[in-house]
């Protein structure tokens, strides 16, 4: 009976301890959660992959050093959550411009396959994208799309009707080039707010 | 004769599962992953434990006595295989993956080990139990407002959410009906003494 | 037939965990006192006899509904404990289980309604306590629905053991109901009166316990992720088939005093006919649903299920009722019953019941139920059913329970306290009654000067009625504590 009791409650606080860090402190279920717990907790280096924009020009990470960018990744095609994404890049942009802080956004196109510079140039024309502050790119090739992706976790499965389901998020990367923060598309408004933390 | 055709079949289709082709197949849908390969190994555990619970029990009673021991380490691996994040942890990361090939089927040995031992009352809670947090998972799946799980799609966590529905009430219907048609050794005399530990099965 | 219900060796009672059903009785009488005052309070409020702010008004409400239906729950549980235990073999530490699980769910009940403020009735109906308005926060909401759980993870357990005694003693389920008996007529084991009830109350509300299990930790998740929203009517569905057939088993429960303890006063066996058996396993299923007819204002429901309701609002109880009231009154019937305090109040809960289940039977016509649900129709009936009879019971069950050997005849403050207990009771029923038919509105905290009268009214029996219990809880209680202490 003894060695019972002290066996099970053995296993229960093991159990406990476990399942406290499963769930990073009962904080998170999913590992969706997780990840921007983990995010917020320690910044995390994105790779410098090389992009190209609606027009052929290459983009890089490095080019906003100094600047807070928020990343979002869509597909030209999406009928539903990347329109969304895009309406709120629009307000975003509106109070990037309102508000004068020193930050980009910046959408990145995970459908290589669809996705050209005339699909990108008409995403951004109907949603207003302005060159200034909002900018349109895809990644050159697969490996470095996969590179891209892993280091934002962002994973995109077909939808079986030709189209894709992915994780959409705003994705806060700070002017020293690290991922800081993961925002619900709703959350604009503390997407903003991260932004603005940047600036002393 | 049986329990030994259900100990073999029981390797071959751990081995079955665990191999890379089949492996894959299963964990393509949220439905064949938690519904199919999770409960396999689960059983296919409690059948390999259960041909050699005299041995595996020997001079370790004292240990697991009412089989609390045994119950409480099933309940935390199954608790953490219930996190959407270890499922996605399982599909994307290598160590989640082999550390769900070896905990489930040792939770579903333990509970074999465990389960004759339980006190009746203790079996009649669990399986209340179950069937109501069957149906709250249920609900978690068809109205979470996003995805649960990245790796999945949201078609797939609305039906696991409808089977696990139809699966509660189905349980809760065969738990109920147990009920109605057991023939447990009847006790006739009213005995003096209290029941509750080291009841038999 | 069991040995132990036959006449002469029910003298010398004692049942595993003696001292939780004591305890129990004695915590069933402060409550019932406290949550009548609380009550008396409401009505006077409404009466304008005194002044209390509306929020202070629905939190007295919510407390009153699960004080009393937590109450009703708990004593009943324990009178079938108490009397189950003479025909089977029930472990006493578990009932100890069932008391203390109840005792701190009621800690944070109170605590969750007079420090948190939570003032969203006893339904605790989806959606109600995740948007107060401001009036309590999340954190109190979910201490009330996490009281709740505890005293539902309580009856659990208690009704899992019970159902285990049971098949241990009776093979199964289907023996313990009397289907042999019911089906073919004969049994050679046939269960006494008590098991079958406690069977047929273990599958009914078991599964009323597994699904409010389901809906309040629902609820639980809802308040604290609000875009986990749960279909409303599903909802309601599921937390009145909870708590509908929760209320009904308290009452079941306690009629098991009088299968037990009448037999005792006429020296004849409650006899086990077949149409006892058939009402009792017509009102495992009927129970489940009768609770519709609390959604027969809900114009989405589905009609059938609706019609369905209002036949069975119509049938459930009744088998049962009219098989019970008829025995009673042929056991009753030139037996010369010695008219004491236990008996007097177990007949008085006998007819309470009846009487009560009538204003619910016209409730549960669609075309009545759509003019009167909202009003104090409908407090009318279940006060009626509630107050003179599950409150009857219990007390005829504790006045039983402490007698002092002879059978003491009817007199004294005794009678006193009953009479004045029955009239206040009845007077207090009848006008909640009296104004639902005049369609004063239920769950009003400020009543319009017409209806204060009433209101007036209502109050004065009410007090009468408290009187009345005080009265005869008085001596009960002094007893019970003494013998707890011996």
């Amino acid at each position: 009976m003894r060695r019972t009791l002290f066996a099970t409650c053995l296993v229960l606080a093991f159990g406990a301890a476990v399942l406290w860090w499963a769930t990073s402190g009962l904080r998170a279920f999913t590992a969706e959660t997780a990840r921007r717990i983990a995010v917020l907790a320690s910044p995390e280096p994105i790779p410098d992959v090389e992009l190209v924009d609606g027009s052929g020009r290459s983009i890089r990470l490095s080019d906003y050093t100094g600047q807070a960018v928020i990343v979002d990744f869509i597909y030209t095609q999406c009928p539903t959550i990347c329109v969304s994404l895009g309406d709120n890049f629009g307000r975003l942009q509106e109070r990037i411009k309102a508000d004068g802080v020193p930050a980009k956004l910046l959408s990145i196109s995970f459908d290589l396959a669809q996705d050209g510079p005339r699909e990108l140039s008409e995403y951004a024309r109907v949603h207003g994208a302005d060159a200034s502050i909002w900018k349109l790119a895809r990644p050159r090739n697969a490996g470095e799309l996969r590179l891209l992706l892993e280091a934002y976790a962002v994973i995109v499965l077909p939808d079986g009707i030709g189209g894709f389901v992915h994780n959409a998020a705003l994705h806060v990367v700070g002017p020293d080039g690290k991922l800081t923060g993961i925002y619900d598309l709703d959350q604009h408004n503390a997407a903003f707010l991260a932004l603005r933390s940047f600036i002393k | 004769m049986t329990e030994r055709l259900a100990f073999y079949a029981a390797v071959l289709i751990l081995v079955t599962v665990s191999s890379s082709p089949v492996r894959l197949l299963l964990e393509q849908s949220l439905v064949s992953h938690l519904l199919i390969q999770m409960p396999a190994l689960v059983l296919c555990g409690w059948t390999i434990a259960r041909r050699h619970r005299d041995a595996i029990n020997r001079g370790r009673e004292s240990f697991n006595v009412g089989g609390a021991t045994g119950l409480s380490f099933a309940l935390i691996v199954f608790s953490f295989w219930m996190l959407p994040r270890s499922v996605d942890g399982s599909v994307q990361n290598p160590l989640y993956e082999f550390a769900k090939f070896v905990t489930l089927p040792f939770a579903g040995a333990s509970l074999a080990l465990s389960w004759p031992k339980l006190p009746p009352l203790a079996i009649g809670i669990l399986k209340c139990n179950l069937v109501s947090m069957m149906l709250v998972l249920s609900w978690i799946y068809t109205t979470s407002p996003s995805r649960l799980c990245n790796s999945y799609l949201r078609d797939e966590q609305d039906m696991l959410g409808q089977i696990v529905a139809v699966l509660a009430i189905g349980l809760g219907c065969l738990f109920g009906g147990s009920l109605f048609c057991g023939t447990t050794t009847i006790v006739r005399r009213k005995s003096a003494t209290p029941i509750g530990s080291g009841g038999r099965e | 037939m069991a040995q132990a219900n036959a006449p002469g060796t029910i003298s010398a009672p004692s049942c595993p965990a003696d001292g939780a059903v004591k305890l129990t009785m004695l915590l069933t009488v402060a409550v019932l006192l406290l949550m009548m005052a609380f009550g008396l309070t409401m009505r006077m409020a409404q009466g304008a006899l005194i002044q209390i702010d509306p929020t202070i008004f629905y939190r007295l409400m919510t407390a009153h509904g699960i004080g009393m239906v937590g109450i009703a729950g708990m004593s009943g549980s324990a009178i079938m404990w108490y009397f189950l235990s003479r025909h089977v073999s029930l472990a006493g530490w578990v009932f100890w289980i069932h008391l203390g699980l109840f005792v701190v769910g009621v800690v944070a009940i109170l605590g969750s309604i007079f420090i948190g403020g939570y003032a969203g009735a006893w339904t605790f109906l989806f959606p109600l306590p995740a948007i107060s308005g401001g009036v309590w926060d999340v954190g109190a909401a979910a201490t009330y629905l996490i009281g709740v759980i505890l005293v539902g993870v309580g009856f659990l357990v208690y009704l899992v053991e019970v159902g285990r005694a049971v098949i241990e003693r009776y093979g199964n389920f289907a023996n313990a109901l009397g289907w042999p008996l019911l089906f073919s007529g004969k049994q050679d084991d046939v269960p006494p009166p008590t098991v079958i009830a406690a069977a047929a109350i273990v599958v009914f509300n078991g599964i009323s316990t597994v699904v409010g299990a389901a809906v309040l930790i629902i609820s639980l998740i809802n308040l604290y992720l609000p875009s986990f929203t749960l279909d409303a009517l599903l909802a309601k569905n599921m937390i009145y088939f909870f708590g509908h057939v929760f209320i009904n088993a308290s009452i079941y429960m306690a009629v098991i005093a009088v299968y037990e303890i009448v037999p005792e006063y006429t020296q004849q066996q409650w006899k086990v006919s077949r149409s006892f058996v058939a009402s009792w396993n017509a009102v495992v299923f009927l129970v489940m649903a009768v609770y519709t007819h609390h959604l027969f204002q809900d114009g989405v429901m589905p009609a059938w299920a609706l019609v369905m309701g209002q036949i069975i609002s119509y049938a459930s109880g009744i088998p049962l009722l009219v098989i019970t009231t008829f025995s009673l009154l042929t056991y009753l019937y030139r037996s010369g019953i010695r008219w004491d305090l236990a008996s007097a109040l177990l007949v008085t809960g006998i007819f309470g019941w009846s009487i009560g289940a009538v204003p619910a039977i016209i409730d549960g016509m669609i075309s009545v139920n759509n003019i009167m649900h909202n009003t104090q129709w409908v407090p009318g009936h279940f006060h009626l059913y509630l107050l003179l009879g599950q409150v009857a019971l219990t007390l005829g069950f504790s006045a039983w329970l402490t007698r002092t050997g002879v059978h003491a005849s009817l007199s004294g403050w005794n009678a006193r306290g009953f009479t004045i207990y029955l009239l206040g009771g009845m007077g207090f029923a009848i006008v909640f009654l009296v104004s639902g038919a005049s369609s004063i509105p239920r769950r009003w905290a400020t009543h319009l000067p017409e209806w204060h009268l009433q209101d007036q009214v209502g109050s004065l029996f009410a007090l009468a009625a408290i009187l009345g219990v005080g009265i005869i809880v008085l001596p009960i209680t002094k007893r019970l504590v003494l013998s707890m202490r011996g």
